[in-house]
């Protein structure tokens, strides 16, 4: 290897790997995209380099897809998959916004579903919505979710007779098909029709 | 099998290298559109295409872990990369070889940040010419630096061997069948680490200490190409992305 080029000091905008010195923790704080390993820090990811002279902090922007997460606070965009009276299993699609390649499943506990007293799940959920909900826990698997909140809830529904998609009602707050006249309850977020 | 000359009068091996000359090395990352990371090699005749899956979901549910992801890896020959047709079910030395490599990227993947998830690494072998298993490690490390899996550091593997007894680097098949000895080994150049050593046949401690020393810096021109070629792969979109502007 050139050592000389490994051992200079990164200049901002520099394309790294993961692996590539950036320098050492005497002149910089690490930021993201990198990791400190005795005094020096290195590069984690494949990407550029952020150099902060101000706050004399060096970071990597990744120039690659960044994984998501289901990490506690995030909120991820849903469908109810299966729903029980206690219990709802949810297949997340998206993360903060960012669609998932691939689904993770999660749960909802009725305890977490509204704020008040709920008789069964099914009040709230039915299987097929869509869902807006954000992570609570992740120390156990599944992750699981909530849909307290003004703008957690379903924000797609089908009618359970029909199939047809229902819309809100706002004034009655109930959930009406156009299709077949049914009425349906469901915990509704604010943005009901928004996606 | 008569005995056949491996190193000519000149010092050339069966293929016209010198002993400590690589064979000619071609890289490429993310050639596959439904992976999250992809790469290929050709390292002389061996030709490895990797796919990198993931952090996704676990199945089955119960291998999940809370506190980081699991690694799985798959090394498989294609019946056809073989000079005789390989049966397609797992052999030992493929179920052995998709173990070592999993724990060759154990310590560099930072596993921790995905918790509950799993990482994939499939690697097919397309041709088979010998060094296989290392030329597979070095293709897996740019699929898992494409997908963008977080790491500390690109793994570059290169074999040392004996034959004619005499130490060369990056044995093809012939060398690594009829030579007295084959040694792979998977360095980490950033933390200085050896992730994977192997070794069949016999060699004396003092070629064993030439041996790895010979071995770290074929890696180390491994990784220099391995860096060029992830590089490589990002200056040719921005130039993409330029060109599309300018029309």
């Amino acid at each position: 290897m050139n050592e000389s080029e490994n051992m200079r000091a990164k200049r901002n905008l520099d394309l790294v790997t993961p692996g590539e010195r950036l320098g050492v923790i005497e002149e910089f704080q690490a930021g993201g995209g990198t990791y400190v390993e005795k005094g020096v820090i290195y590069s984690r990811a494949l990407g550029k380099v952020i150099v902060d002279l101000e706050r004399k902090r060096i970071s990597v922007q990744p120039k690659t897809r960044i994984p998501p997460l289901l990490r506690k606070g995030v909120q991820i965009l849903g469908e109810v998959q299966q729903v029980q009276d206690k219990m709802a299993t949810i297949k997340v699609l998206s993360i903060n916004g960012e669609k998932l390649s691939r689904p993770y499943t999660a749960v909802l506990h009725i305890s977490y579903a509204v704020r008040g007293f709920l008789r069964s799940l099914y009040d709230a959920l039915r299987p097929g919505d869509l869902v807006k909900a954000m992570v609570i826990g992740d120390e156990n698997l599944p992750c699981q979710l909530t849909t307290i909140g003004r703008r957690l809830g379903v924000v797609r529904a089908y009618c359970t007779r029909c199939g047809s998609p229902l819309t809100y009602n706002r004034g009655r707050k109930i959930l009406e098909c156009r299709e077949c006249g049914k009425t349906e309850r469901r915990k509704v977020s604010e943005d009901y029709g928004a996606i | 099998m008569g005995e056949r000359k491996l190193i000519d009068e000149n010092g050339l091996r069966v293929d016209g290298r010198r002993p400590d000359e690589l064979r000619p090395i071609k890289m490429e990352v993310g050639l596959l559109a439904n992976a999250d990371g992809s790469a290929y090699i050709e390292q002389g005749k061996s030709k490895i295409i990797v796919a990198v899956y993931g952090p996704k979901e676990v199945h089955p549910k119960h291998l999940g872990l809370t506190g980081r992801a699991i690694i799985r890896c798959r090394y498989h020959m294609a019946p056809f990369s073989t000079p005789e047709r390989k049966s397609p079910a797992p052999s030992r030395r493929e179920i052995e070889l998709s173990k070592i490599i999993r724990e060759a990227f154990e310590p560099v993947i930072f596993s921790e940040y995905y918790p509950r998830s799993m990482i994939d690494i499939f690697i097919e072998v397309l041709q088979s010419d010998g060094g296989t298993r290392c030329a597979g490690i070095t293709a897996a490390s740019l699929a898992l630096a494409d997908a963008g899996i977080p790491l500390r550091d690109l793994v570059a593997a290169c074999a040392v061997g004996k034959v004619d007894g005499q130490l060369v680097v990056d044995l093809n098949d012939v060398e690594d069948k009829e030579g007295e000895a084959d040694m792979p080994v998977a360095y980490i150049p950033a933390l200085n680490q050896i992730s994977l050593l192997q070794m069949d046949g016999q060699l004396t401690e003092e070629e064993f200490a030439k041996a790895l020393e010979m071995a770290k810096e074929a890696c180390m021109k491994i990784y220099q190409l391995q860096k060029q070629t992830l590089k490589q792969k990002y200056v040719e979109a921005k130039e993409a992305v330029e060109k599309g502007e300018e029309a």
